[in-house]
């Protein structure tokens, strides 16, 4: 326990110290991504790890926020402050239209329904060109003002993206600890058993999700900002599957195992300079061997 | 003695098949009730009814509560457990990943329905609430003889101590009533009697035992009172002596047991 | 404007054979669930394959369209018992979970390879149909939708009689009832998985066959056919297969009739709108989960 508290702060330390040491932009890209990563990834752990529900909706929030704040910023000239609190709001409120019907429902219908999601939005934004400019994209997404600070350079970036990282692991420690935590454990546990204890499991999971898509739609708005370009693309189905290898392979329903899982496998691509189809084709694989051969890891 | 749950003319079937055919029956307040009947009778769909786990076709359910009649027909499983309906399963069930302390915390989780925020916050109404369940626990935890446990997953405890812990759950909430779905089902016979010591107490406690029981040895010697089921019929109810001398109970037994 | 009866009618008429493609490239899905209870998640890619398969099958070894969609169909079947094998069998006794995970794995392979193999640009394959049209009464009927609605019937009535006839046919609609009672009296439910398995493959892809030369290839063209399949599985009831084709054809009216009278926009939003319209207000679908003949 002392050991690995230790190492959690040695990392902090080497993560705040990180662009003292290294002034590569290229080194400096890769660790904000990351974080926007760490941000995506718990959203996904509160649902898969400690809910035990599998969703395939986290690139539908991602996308939400990234759309939403992109065209707030450019249509409306949005401080970015306003344009994160409503991503979130946007992220919340579909992820409450996908979960009400779907959770009712049953596990099958639940996973059904959030691919279908995801795949629907990506449409939206490809075929709805007047508000999305379809396939062109969105280009010019200005930085981010917040409170007033305009980020600008890659170490401003840096500290933003490190801290909303930090915000999110802190906010799930603090929901995962406590007695909403106990209860989205143990409906993932066992549902009947949960029912019997007399635990809404129906308002936990939709609380849990609703959260989660919150969470992926502030990921979603930061990295639009950060990347000031975003297509439908962003919807991608790629995103679900890098992040179910990381929750998984870190270790999903832990609180620091999916963040190691983000860090590692947003590095190792680019450390080996992967084109995209290699990636997704040995992401694929690795899925595979994981159902096959190791099932007990997917679901804690 | 008043009657503290009432079922009335409850009914329940599956396509063509007559699970229940409108049993109506009533547990007296402070007693333990035990509910016999061959296999497939329905005694479990009975309490699958009673406490929301399926949907009834038609029925009264009502539970005496402090002042008036609550009528628990066609609520779910979360409000008959915060009217006081608490019920255990046919397997024995834990949480067991969490640790033992955690599993009597959540037991205690049915109310009050605190909002998300405040419980992620730890807001004062939450920690009260908490720390009150701790209280609780700790004083569950040593009538079970459970303390040296505490922090260990539930996983590691014996059988018989598991069986202690899903009883020592049902218990966090004070419930009014305990539906007891064959409490020492593969049960050895040292720990039957443990077990029997602790169901003798509970009326003691202020809770009503509603018992389903092969064990007819042990409904014999403590309930109060005894239904009969067969075929999704009441056979017949009387206290245990009645009933054991009852030739249609026999017969129901032997004729298709 | 658009009350001219003409045109009424040919929206009916795309639509009904559009909903007949919708209920053809659904029934795999529909046949895997109600059988194994397992949800395909690499059934859009399936459909995919097949029509990759035929692009292949008719530029790379120059077979004509009919004996191509054969050898494909042939292909597509031995395709989908291997799948069945590797990732279905092992883990019937396991939570759903792991077979949605290891098909969605198996979807990402294929796109992925499929990507590397023929490149993203889309693709064209020609049939001898696809140019032909003819008129009944002002409503123009295209020769390749017609061929989806011909393949359509050979291919419900041949499932049909599959399932009503043959002895893997009867044991696939017990495993749908009850799979533990399978294992007791004696059925090989690995035998009746790899089955399954291969029916549901060689049918997406031949709806990939029929369906694909009215559209472009590319390697994520099966992601539209999913969101239909899966809208049409859960309007339909999951599993079940003559839910799946009268919700495909209710589906495909609804649809022709919201892109003729209404706009493109609401065209694509349907199936997911009913689909969650369905799931509140009935979620056992329109006609529950069996598999009946």
């Amino acid at each position: 326990m002392r050991r690995r508290s230790a190492l959690l702060w040695a990392a902090a330390l080497g993560a705040l110290l990180l662009p003292l040491a290294v002034d590569s932009p290229y080194v400096l890209h890769i660790a904000i991504v990351t974080g926007i990563y760490i941000v995506l990834v718990q959203s996904l752990n509160l649902v898969l790890g400690y809910c035990g529900l599998l969703s395939l909706a986290s690139p539908a929030f991602f996308g939400v926020g990234a759309y939403v704040a992109t065209l707030l910023a450019l249509r409306q000239g949005w401080d970015s402050t306003a344009t994160l609190a409503m991503a979130m709001l946007a992220g919340i409120f579909s992820a409450l239209v996908v979960g009400f019907p779907s959770l009712r429902v049953s596990r099958h219908s639940f996973v059904i329904v959030t691919l279908s999601a995801t795949l629907l939005l990506q449409l939206v934004a490809l075929n709805w060109e007047e508000m999305t400019r379809g396939s062109l994209g969105l280009a010019n997404i200005p930085a981010p003002r917040l409170f007033g600070m305009t980020v600008r350079t890659r170490i401003e970036w840096y500290y933003l993206s490190a801290a909303a990282a930090a915000i999110a692991v802190f906010c799930t420690w603090l929901l995962v600890s406590s007695r909403f935590g106990r209860a989205m454990i143990a409906t993932r546990d066992d549902e009947q058993l949960a029912l019997a204890c007399g635990i809404d499991v129906f308002r936990t999971r939709l609380v849990a999700f609703c959260l989660s898509g919150g969470l992926a739609a502030v990921a979603g708005s930061l990295y639009a900002h950060f990347i000031s370009y975003i297509d439908p693309g962003v919807f991608g189905f790629s995103v679900s599957e890098t992040l179910l290898i990381m929750v998984i392979l870190g270790g999903s329903g832990t609180l620091w195992g999916p963040v190691a899982g983000a860090v590692v496998f947003t590095a190792l691509p680019e450390m080996l300079r992967l084109t995209p189809e290699i990636r997704s084709l040995l992401y694929g694989v690795i899925l595979l061997s994981l159902v096959l051969y190791r099932p007990r890891r997917l679901f804690p | 003695m008043s009657g503290v749950l009432r079922v009335e003319g409850l009914s329940k079937s599956y396509r063509r098949v007559t699970a229940l055919d409108s049993v109506s029956l009533e547990v007296r307040q402070g007693s333990i009730t035990g509910l016999i009947g061959p296999n497939g009778s329905g005694k479990s769909t009975l309490f699958d009814c009673i406490s929301g786990f399926q949907r009834q076709d038609s029925c009264r359910v009502l539970l005496q509560g402090e002042k008036n009649l609550l009528d628990l027909s066609d609520l779910p499983p979360v409000k008959v457990v915060r009217a006081g309906v608490r019920r255990t399963f046919q397997q024995l069930r834990v949480f067991p990943r969490l640790s033992v302390l955690d599993n009597l915390l959540t037991a205690a989780q049915a109310a009050p329905g605190f909002s998300t925020l405040a419980e992620a916050l730890r807001w004062p109404a939450v920690r009260r609430h908490e720390s009150k369940n701790c209280e609780r626990a700790a004083q569950v935890l040593e009538e079970c003889s459970l303390s040296p446990h505490a922090q260990g997953p539930a996983s590691a405890l014996s059988y018989g101590q598991k069986k202690l812990l899903e009883l020592g759950m049902a218990l966090m909430t004070n419930p009014k009533i305990l539906l007891l779905d064959e409490p020492v089902a593969g049960v050895n016979p040292t720990l039957i009697g443990n077990l029997r010591q602790e169901l003798l107490r509970m009326p003691k406690r202020g809770v009503t035992l509603f018992v389903v029981e092969h064990n007819l040895k042990l409904v014999f010697d403590i309930c109060d009172w005894i239904f009969v089921l067969d075929r999704g019929r009441l056979l017949t109810a009387g206290t245990p002596a009645d009933v054991s001398k009852d030739e249609r109970v026999l017969e129901a037994y032997l004729g298709h047991g | 404007m658009a009350t001219d009866p003409v045109f009424l009618a040919q929206l009916a008429a795309n639509g009904f054979s559009v909903g007949l493609g919708y209920a053809l490239a659904a029934v795999g899905l529909a046949l895997i669930f109600g059988i194994l209870g397992q949800v395909n998640f690499a059934h859009g890619e399936l459909y995919m394959l097949g029509a990759f398969l035929l692009f292949w099958a008719m530029k790379q070894l120059g077979l004509p369209y009919g004996i191509a969609a054969v050898l494909m169909a042939a292909l597509m079947a031995g395709f989908g018992a291997l799948l069945a094998h590797v990732v279905i069998v092992p883990n019937l006794d396991r939570g759903f979970e792991s077979v949605v995970l290891g098909t969605l794995a198996v979807g990402i392979i294929l796109q992925n390879a499929v990507r590397l193999g023929f490149g993203a640009t889309p693709l064209d394959v020609a049939s001898p149909l696809e140019s032909q049209a003819f008129e009944i009464g002002g409503v123009l009927l295209f020769g390749q939708r017609m061929l989806v609605c011909a393949t359509f019937l050979a291919a419900f009535s041949g499932l049909y009689a599959f399932l009503r006839y043959s002895e893997i046919g009867r044991a696939m609609r017990a495993m749908a009832q009850n799979r533990e009672a399978c294992v007791m009296v004696g059925i090989d439910v690995r035998r009746v998985t790899r089955w399954t398995g291969a029916l549901a493959a060689a049918l997406t892809g031949l709806a990939g066959v029929v369906i694909s030369p009215l559209f472009d290839l590319y390697p994520n063209m099966g992601t539209e056919v999913v969101i239909k399949s899966f809208a049409v599985v859960i309007i339909g009831g999951m599993g079940n297969i003559w839910g799946a084709a009268i919700a495909g054809v209710a589906l495909g009216l609804a649809e022709s009739y919201a892109g003729g009278l209404g706009n493109a926009a609401i065209r694509d939003g349907i199936a997911f709108i009913v689909m969650i319209a369905m799931l509140l207000a009935r979620p056992q679908g329109l006609f529950g989960r069996t598999v009946r003949v």
